[in-house]
């Protein structure tokens, strides 16, 4: 287990090694500078505010100075929001980002496991078609399409609830089913396959001749099993939400981390960029470990090694 | 045709909804390919006393605020959309089988390494670097085939590198190398032709993929630059007006619904048909 736990921190260590080396280069050979945009700056002065970023210093030692500062989550000051640092931008905007993908997540677990279930139960009847009919659309719909349609319906048509922002619950609602329609018909998908499959295994056949009724052998047998796979898909699945977030926060003005990493692309805003990109890329590798450990917790078979 | 693609085939055809997507995205890659002689209008005449027209016989799908032909933008942005999706695909499918059946192949401790490299890879966001690529190489078409293309391929090298992992064992490829077939032939003429069915399968899902990360970027602002017009970017020009005229965001997205849909599935029924012990609907 120790051993195990090592291995992946330092896989995440190198993952997170390579995204901050890829970032800071990859911005570093981009055609034209953060301070060259609209009106040309006179000499002196932009000498003046590049020696204020360190862009002055040779190349090797702004990616020393730049490592050293991730190192203790300092990622400079903003080039474009005066006077502010990305770390505090980060901190005020990752919680609603964080809240936006946590709860479209938690909804579509909610939404695509019983779906999946059903689906598998009832295989073969209407329910299983226009259930998997449900899920292929979902998959198919462009976020943008989907919260188009629902500001349009319930926002600007019937006025139940409010068309942008994040404040409120009554807020939340349109975004997080914006963002949870997709992961909740791959869910339903993957379940409905996994299930389908245990259903037609041995030990499901023992519990059936055991005597069990058909709803408990469905769902203390053969469930527990299909769950692998479906824990499988949630470490990409975090991955599509958090990064759907900023589709979401761009449809809903929700001002999330999302919002600012367009903004600082946009703005050629580096330093902004870099601490997004890794605090994103950290998340990512924090939920596969979790996703990781939570094999061993659902399926004994497999061994952390 | 016969044998194994033969019987694919047969059970495709019993498939209807797959049937049904192959001839409409067949359809829409005629129409978008003959686009000057479907369309009445360019996609780029503007024509300011006919800005913002409901659809009606003339505009078919109406026009937008510069007063172009919708219908028209919609079908040359097709041609954008669906390159981008095809070409895309088949690059990170070059790159994916090149890198996986290497790895898988020759094994040991280069496999090892390959794949952990897979694995960092892997884990960076994967839309955040496509962005920060097309800085780079700017927001043209080329970039943003490049851009998807580099992230992309690493889901399609672990599938060939799996698979080529399970036909090592087979027998016939025993049988081929007892007959003194050379090792590149081997992994050429006989794995890679064996394993085509489940990396076909993946590239139908992988398509529709990529013309969706597209269209998000394009949405958001941070993909395809004028005059490059995909679905994305009808959709990005359609936001800003959508609350009054809805037919600017209802068709570039229904068109680009139907055919994320028809790619589905006829992925599904290709899956079925080529694939019939991988489990259905695990994508």
């Amino acid at each position: 287990m120790a051993q195990f736990l090592l291995r992946r921190l330092l896989i995440i260590l190198g993952t997170l090694f390579v995204l901050a080396t890829l970032t800071f280069f990859l911005l570093r050979i981009v055609p034209g500078g953060p301070f060259d945009s609209e009106k040309a700056l006179p000499p002196e002065i932009k000498a003046n505010v590049e020696a204020k970023f360190g862009l002055d210093k040779p190349l090797y030692r702004q990616y020393l100075s730049y490592l050293s500062g991730m190192a203790t989550f300092d990622f400079g000051p903003s080039f474009k929001y005066e006077g502010r640092d990305v770390t505090e931008i980060i901190s005020e905007t990752l919680p609603t980002s964080v809240e936006l993908g946590v709860y479209s997540l938690l909804l579509s677990v909610l939404i695509g496991l019983p779906l999946g279930i059903l689906s598998a139960y009832k295989q073969n009847t209407w329910i299983d078609f226009s259930a998997m009919f449900l899920a292929v659309a979902g998959i198919s719909l462009p976020s943008y399409f989907v919260g188009a349609i629902l500001i349009y319906v319930f926002s600007l048509r019937l006025h139940w609830l409010p068309p942008a922002t994040w404040e409120d619950w009554t807020t939340k609602i349109l975004p997080v089913i914006t963002l949870g329609s997709r992961p909740a018909s791959l869910i339903a998908r993957l379940t409905r396959a996994a299930l389908l499959e245990s259903i037609r295994s041995d030990y499901v056949r023992t519990a059936r001749a055991k005597g069990l009724t058909e709803g408990v052998v469905v769902l203390k047998h053969a469930l527990r099993n299909s769950l692998i796979p479906v824990v499988t898909l949630l470490g990409p699945l975090a991955a599509f939400v958090l990064t759907g977030t900023f589709v979401i926060e761009y449809i809903y003005a929700i001002p999330g981390m999302g919002k600012y990493f367009i903004d600082a692309v946009t703005n050629r805003d580096y330093p902004l960029i870099m601490g997004v990109t890794m605090v994103y890329g950290f998340v990512l590798v924090a939920a596969n470990l979790v996703v990781d450990l939570c094999y061993a917790l659902i399926d004994p078979r497999i061994r952390i090694s | 045709m016969q044998g194994l693609y033969g019987d694919a085939w047969k059970r495709l055809k019993r498939h209807r909804l797959a049937m049904v997507s192959l001839v409409f995205l067949t359809f829409l890659s005629l129409v978008a390919i003959a686009a000057p002689f479907v369309t009445r209008f360019t996609y780029f005449d503007q024509n300011a006393e006919m800005a913002l027209q409901f659809p009606n016989g003339t505009y078919w799908f109406g026009t937008d605020s510069l007063g172009r032909d919708l219908f028209s933008r919609i079908i040359y942005g097709a041609r954008i959309s669906l390159s981008v999706g095809f070409f895309t695909a088949i690059f990170s499918l070059v790159i994916g089988t090149i890198y996986g059946s290497t790895s898988g192949y020759v094994g040991g401790k280069l496999d090892t390494v390959m794949m952990r490299m897979a694995d960092i890879l892997n884990a960076l966001p994967s839309i955040l670097v496509t962005v920060l690529i097309m800085l780079v190489v700017g927001r043209g078409p080329v970039g943003i085939f490049l851009a998807l293309g580099i992230t992309g391929w690493i889901g399609g090298a672990r599938l060939v590198r799996g698979q080529v992992l399970q036909a090592k064992e087979m027998t016939y490829v025993e049988a081929a190398r007892s007959l003194g077939v050379r090792r590149h032939r081997i992994l050429f003429q006989h794995i890679l032709p064996n394993i085509l069915g489940p990396v076909i399968v993946n590239l139908t899902f992988d398509i529709p993929q990529n013309i969706l990360a597209e269209s998000f970027l394009s949405f958001v602002g941070l993909g395809l630059e004028p005059p490059y017009a995909s679905w994305g970017t009808l959709a990005n020009e359609g936001w800003r007006a959508y609350r009054t005229y809805p037919y600017l965001i209802v068709f570039p997205g229904a068109v680009l619904f139907f055919t994320i849909l028809a790619f589905n599935f006829l992925g599904d029924g290709l899956r079925d048909a080529l694939d019939p012990q991988t489990t259905k609907g695990g994508h």
